[in-house]
Order: structure tokens, then sequence, then C-alpha cells
């Protein structure tokens, strides 16, 4: 009986077959391949963490409640540990990987609604799962993926935290794409020793200062020279052309991280210009405006191309100071030093020029060797 | 007598005969064969369009205004739709179909002209009353179908015949006023093709290497380059500066790109003891006196790969005004290639350069990572 069944059944197969009518085609169980498939890692040294990038284009899509998976080679470790938040999963415009713009989905772990994807790890496999009727990707578009920190997209969850790590060196890694959405493909990447350079350089300390006098700038000296010449009641006289009165060249340059500063004392400190002969006798520095028939001596720093130093603060910074100048403003000198140019940075090219003033009253004593000696002394900080 | 006269005629007739004196002829009144006939078709299964090349021996030739006949057998259809334009005939220099050259009828209505024609079964050949004529005993090639390539006079052809089914003998026979005749069996079957299928395995490879000439050396890949000057560029070279050589091949169809990134972007060299104090990196030529820092790709000596399209500038070993590329924190290509390459190499240069302002440090340094991706 059951022999004549089954040989009933069996008739009736090839009846069908023969007929047209039954038609075992193997095209429904032929899975299509992906095409245009690229997975870029951040990084691709061996057993280092790194986040995938999965570019394809799928011929099929994914329908409702089909299933997407992405198995990695075994030496892949890490993948159990990634949940939805890990993934972005993106659908482009076209089918052009290189130029589609891509639109994100909403990714969750599971319990998807209709409109979300269930993607989690598990073993060497993550899966990627329809929640329903608007959970699809369209077919003949290119799916991206993103695995780990760069699944920076928040729709449903985000962002990642996990990271897949690469095996150990070697050729055979790969991640194989398939699941019931019906397209299949793979793709090999190369884990190699090492996928970083190091450059290193040393930049050595560099400083240079140097002065100079004149009523131009240029190079002359040592000895350096400031003569004022024969003084008069009646006109402040000042570095310049004017009065043939020689200005300080200061020029320096450094790779100090700090800059420099150049610091300014003098012999006299506020007695100023002293007599050699009679120390009484003197042109008195204070910081004040240069008066004509009011004894002072000292210093001040032009703007007149001025460059990588600034003016000292509070001090030099302050008040008028031109080459020639009758009114400039000077500066009190010390028997300590003082700083009159400073930078907090690297100078390439710094340049002052100071200016010299000096006047008296009509009851300064006569002499002919009122002097003091400036000292100049610049340092970096590095 | 009579009777006697007769019988020792017939008598004489047959001892004549037997003895092969006397042979009664049937070729004298019938035609000529053809020979070394063949029909080579360019596809022979079944129910399948198909070209036809037959070739044979004409030991008449073909007289002006004769015709001849190709009479397909009861399979073959599309028979009646050959038109001139998709017959060629030539005639072969010699008698050998294997080495004879061919030259070809121009092919038309014309009386200069070889006519050709399908109706039913048949395609017919007719020679032009003052048509270069097919000499005697030279080997005659006729095309039908898309093979029927020359033009002169007409065509290209195109498939007009459909083998028949499988299982039937199937022939081509040749007749006609010309004199000649000849019969060609053909075979047609279920199948004349095989299909043949391979797997290539995905392939990809990618290896760095540092030093001053190309060679395999191991991790961790540093590039030294020193200390650094405000009166010179210090670059990659053979002798002081390691370059960077970068190594692939893959089998991907769509060939494979290599990124580069650097830790630090556009600050390039970066101070490990003070973080404001850096190199910066930016597009540009480099010059002695001027901060800068960056990549570039020596065009010599690359083969496989191709310069990415902002890396297509001026680099060499060792050159001072190499033209470098600005680095970022996020991937940038530097080398791609669209197709499968098997030997892919590239010298990539390290350039920089500083100004008197820039900050002494002996720990300025930048990592660069390379990836290499594949798209298959």
């Amino acid at each position: 009986m059951i022999k004549k069944f089954i040989s009933s059944i069996v008739t009736v197969a090839l009846i069908l077959m023969t007929s047209g009518i039954l038609v075992l085609s193997p095209s429904i169980a032929m899975a299509v391949s992906i095409s245009s498939a690229s997975d870029t890692l951040s990084r691709i040294k061996q057993n280092t963490a790194s986040d995938h990038t999965f570019l394809f284009v799928t011929p099929t899509g994914l329908a409702s409640t089909q299933n997407m998976t992405l198995t990695f080679s075994s030496d892949f470790t890490g993948i159990g540990s990634m949940v939805g938040a890990d993934f972005d999963l993106a659908e482009g415009s076209t089918g052009v990987c290189s130029s589609a713009t891509f639109t994100e989905k909403s990714v969750v772990t599971s319990g998807a609604t209709t409109s979300q994807f269930n993607i989690v790890g598990a073993g060497q496999v993550v899966t990627i799962t329809s929640g329903g009727v608007s959970a699809t990707l369209t077919a003949g578009r290119c799916i991206r993926i993103k695995a780990g920190l760069n699944a920076t997209n928040t729709t449903g969850s985000g962002p990642g935290t996990h990271q897949i790590t690469n095996g150990a060196l070697d050729d055979d890694d790969n991640i194989v794409i398939a699941g019931s959405f019906g397209d299949t493909g793979t793709i090999s990447v190369d884990i190699i020793d090492d996928d970083q350079v190091s450059i290193t350089a040393t930049v050595n300390q560099t400083l240079s200062f140097d002065l100079d006098t004149g009523t131009t700038a240029g190079e002359n000296g040592p000895t350096y020279t400031v003569a004022f010449g024969t003084l008069s009641s009646s006109t402040v006289k000042s570095s310049g052309t004017t009065a043939g009165v020689n200005i300080i060249f200061a020029d320096g340059a450094t790779n100090a991280s700090g800059g420099m500063n150049v610091t300014i004392r003098n012999a006299n400190g506020a007695n100023g210009l002293v007599s050699t002969s009679v120390p009484a006798d003197k042109i008195p520095n204070a910081a004040a405006t240069m008066v004509a028939g009011t004894a002072n001596y000292g210093l001040c720093v032009s703007s007149n191309g001025l460059a990588g130093w600034a003016k000292a603060a509070g001090t030099y910074a302050v008040g008028t100071c031109v080459a020639n100048g009758g009114t400039n403003d000077v500066k009190g000198l010390t028997t300590t030093a003082t700083d009159i140019l400073t930078s907090t940075a690297p100078i390439s090219t710094g340049h002052a020029e100071i200016i010299a003033n000096a006047e008296i009253s009509g009851s300064t004593p006569t002499h002919t060797d009122y002097t003091d000696t400036l000292t100049f002394i610049a340092t970096a900080s590095f | 007598m009579i009777k006697k006269f007769i019988s020792s005629i017939v008598a004489f007739g047959l001892i004549m005969m037997t003895s092969g004196i006397l042979v009664l002829n049937p070729n004298v009144a019938m035609a000529a064969t053809v020979t070394t006939a063949t029909d080579t078709l360019s596809r022979q299964r079944a129910s399948t369009l198909s070209n036809h090349e037959i070739k044979f021996v004409t030991p008449t030739g073909m007289a002006v205004s004769t015709n001849m006949t190709l009479v397909f057998s009861a399979g073959f259809t599309g028979v009646g739709s050959v038109v001139v334009a998709d017959v060629d005939v030539a005639e072969g220099s010699t008698t050998s179909c294997a080495t004879s050259s061919f030259t070809e009828r121009s092919m038309g209505t014309g009386a200069s002209q070889f006519n050709a024609a399908g109706s039913s079964q048949t395609v017919t050949i007719t020679a032009g009353a003052s048509a270069t004529p097919i000499t005697a005993g030279r080997c005659m090639r006729i095309r039908i179908g898309a093979n029927a390539t020359d033009v002169t006079g007409s065509g290209p052809g195109t498939i007009r015949i459909t083998n028949g089914a499988t299982g039937s003998a199937d022939t081509i026979t040749i007749a006609g006023s010309f004199g000649d005749a000849g019969l060609i069996l053909v075979e047609i079957d279920d199948g004349d093709q095989v299909t043949v299928t391979a797997d290539v395995s995905q392939t990809l490879s990618f290896d760095l290497d540092v030093g001053y000439t190309v060679g395999e050396n191991g991790t961790p890949y540093i590039v030294p380059l020193g200390i650094l000057s405000a009166g010179s560029v210090t670059r990659s070279n053979t002798s002081t500066i390691k370059q960077i050589f970068a190594d692939g091949g893959t089998n991907a169809s769509g060939g494979m790109n290599v990124t580069v990134r650097n830790a630090n972007g556009n600050q390039g060299l970066k101070s490990t003891s003070v973080g404001t104090d850096y190199i910066g990196s930016t597009n540009g030529t480099m010059a002695a006196g001027t901060p800068n820092y960056g990549l570039c790709v020596d065009s010599a000596t690359i083969t496989g790969w191709s310069r990415a399209t902002a890396y297509n500038t001026t680099c060499t070993v060792d050159g001072a005004t190499n033209t470098i590329v600005g680095l970022s924190t996020t991937g940038a290509d530097i080398l791609t290639f669209a197709t499968p390459f098997s030997t892919g190499h590239a010298q990539i240069q390290v350039n920089a350069a500083i100004s008197g302002a820039t900050p002494a440090h002996t720990d300025y340094a930048d990592t660069l990572t390379f990836v290499a991706t594949a798209s298959y």
C-alpha cells in the first residue's frame, strides 16, 4: 500500500515536471553577488582595535524581516561584544558608492520596531535584521555599514563604544556577507605588522643679540658710544640726525618658546650722567617728559622699525618716543637690570631703536666729563 | 540467322563489359561530383541561428548565366529569407580548399555580378551574363550569414538560417545548371557549447617599510628627521633621512586605495612637552625658512598605483622644493588605482622646514597611519 502511494506521488511529480507545470528552478535558491564591496579599517595593524566601514551595492536589497550576516574570519575578536549602538546602517542615494549620499537607518540591539533594524554581534557574526515593513534596503543601492567608534550616528542608538580587534599577521582575513536577504559576497582585508610611521624631529635652541650705535641703522663697533656733545638749557638733545646723536640699535632672534627679554641697567642709577671729575655734579635721570631747561636724562624706545620685541609694559611702552624728538617720555634708569624689550614667543628678526635724551638747566654745573654706562642683557626663555 | 547475329552481338557485348573493355559510363549524362566538400557552421546547436561556410572543388566550374542551388534539408529554417547581401561567393586560387586564397565575386543583380536568393529550402546562386565565371577545378567558397562580411556589390550579411532539431539527417545538396552536384552532411547537436567556470580567490597585500633605499625592515617604522634648520629643507633622501615605502597588490576589480592620516592634523610635528609648539602642515612648496611639514609621493619611482589627485605634485627623492600635501586627522587618499594590480610600489617623501622663530624642542613628533582598502 505504501509502495503504491509513493509510486503514485512519483508518477504525478514526473508528469507535472515533464508537462512543464512543475519546474524545479535552480534560480530560486541561487544567491546574487554584491558588487563594489570594500571594508575600510581605521587600523590594519595586527592585534589592534579597529573601526570598519563597509560599502557595497546590494542587487537584491533587504526586505521586511529579512536579515544580513557579516561573518568575520576567525582571527578577529570582540565581535560578540558589539551591540546596536556600535553600528550605523545607511542606504545610499544611488548604486555608486563613491558618490552616493547616505541616509542613516534607525538601529537598535533588539526589539526593533517595524521601522528599525536590530544589529548585534555573536561569535564571529554580526546580524542585521529588519524589524518590519518600514525597515528595508532598496535593491541596487549602495549600503554603508559602520562598526565601531566611527558609528557616531545616534538614530535609534549610538554612538559606538566597542571596536573589533584585528587578528594576527596573516593573509586569510575576510568578511563574508550573506543572510536571508539573498545577496552574498566576500571582502578580503590585509592585516599587517604595523600601519604607522612615526616622524620625529629636533629643533635646536638659537639665540642671537647685537647692539650697534649710529644715527642710522647699520653694523658698527664696538665700542658703542652715544655722545651728546655740548648740552644747552634751551634745547633737548635726542638721538637722531638732527643733533647728530647716535641711536642705540638692538637686534636679536631666538627660537626660545618663551621668547627673549632685554634688560637695561646703568652705572649711575638715578644720578644719570655724572661728572667723572666732580661726582656730586650730575644730570639726573627720572621718568618724565623731556622739557627744555629742565635737567634730565634717559632713554625711550621708538616705535619706528620695532619688530619681534615689544616695549616693556608699564615703562617703555608708555609715552612718546621718536628720533630727534624734543618731548620724549624717558624712563627711570636703575643700577639693577630692568626690562626694556620683551617677547613671549620666538623672534626671528627682532629690531628696536632706543633713543637717548638729555637736557640741562641753567644751573647745571659745567663739566666736559658727564658720563653714564648702559648695560644691555638679552635672555631667552626656552 | 538474325537471332544468331543478335545473340552473337549480345554475347560479345557481355564479354567486352565483363572484361572492362566496354564500359557503359553513366556519368556521361550525369553531373560531375564536387569534391573536398565541407560546410562549416558557426553553431551546431539545435534550433540555433548559424552561419554557413561551404567549400568544395567544382570540376566543371560555373559559367556565366548558369546557376547553383544549395538545398537545405527540411530541418533548417529561414533559408527563404536569405538575400544577396547574406551571401559571399569566392573562387580559390587553387584546387586546394585548405591553402587557397580566395577572390570574392561581386554580389548583386547586375549582369556582371553573382546573384543569390533564398526561397523555401533553397539558396540559388546565379552567375550573371557578363560575370567573371568560376574556373573549373578551383575551390569555391560560399558564405551565408553574418560571416558574409564582404561588401563587394552588397553586404554584409546577417544570420538568417536556423538549425533544425537533433536526430535528423541534415544535409545541403549542391546542384544546378552549372553542372556539378554534391551532398554535404552536417550534424546538429543538442548542445555545442561548454561553459567553463573557475574561481579566483580575493587577494590583498600591503606593506610599509622605511629606509634610505628600498628593502624590507621591521617595525616600528620611524623616520627621524634629526635637527631641523631654518637654512634648509629637511627631506627624505638616500643617505640620512628615511623614505617611506608602500608596497601592495590586489586582484580586486575596483583596485586598492591607500589613505594616510596623521595624529596632529594641520599642526603637523608637535612638541610632546609643549603641545602649543608645532611645525604646521599645509599644502605648499617647501622653502627654507618657512615652517611646514608634510608628505609627497615620488613621481619617478611609483609603479602599480597612481598618486591620488592631491598628490600629483612635484616630488623627488631629496627634492629641496617638493610640493607637499597638508595632513589631516581624517584619512585622505594618497595612493589609488581603480583596477587590479600585482606589484604596487610607492616611495613617500617626508619633508620639513622651520623658520628662525620655530621654538626649540627635541621632541617634535607626529604619527602617520596608512590604511589600504580594496574594492571587490
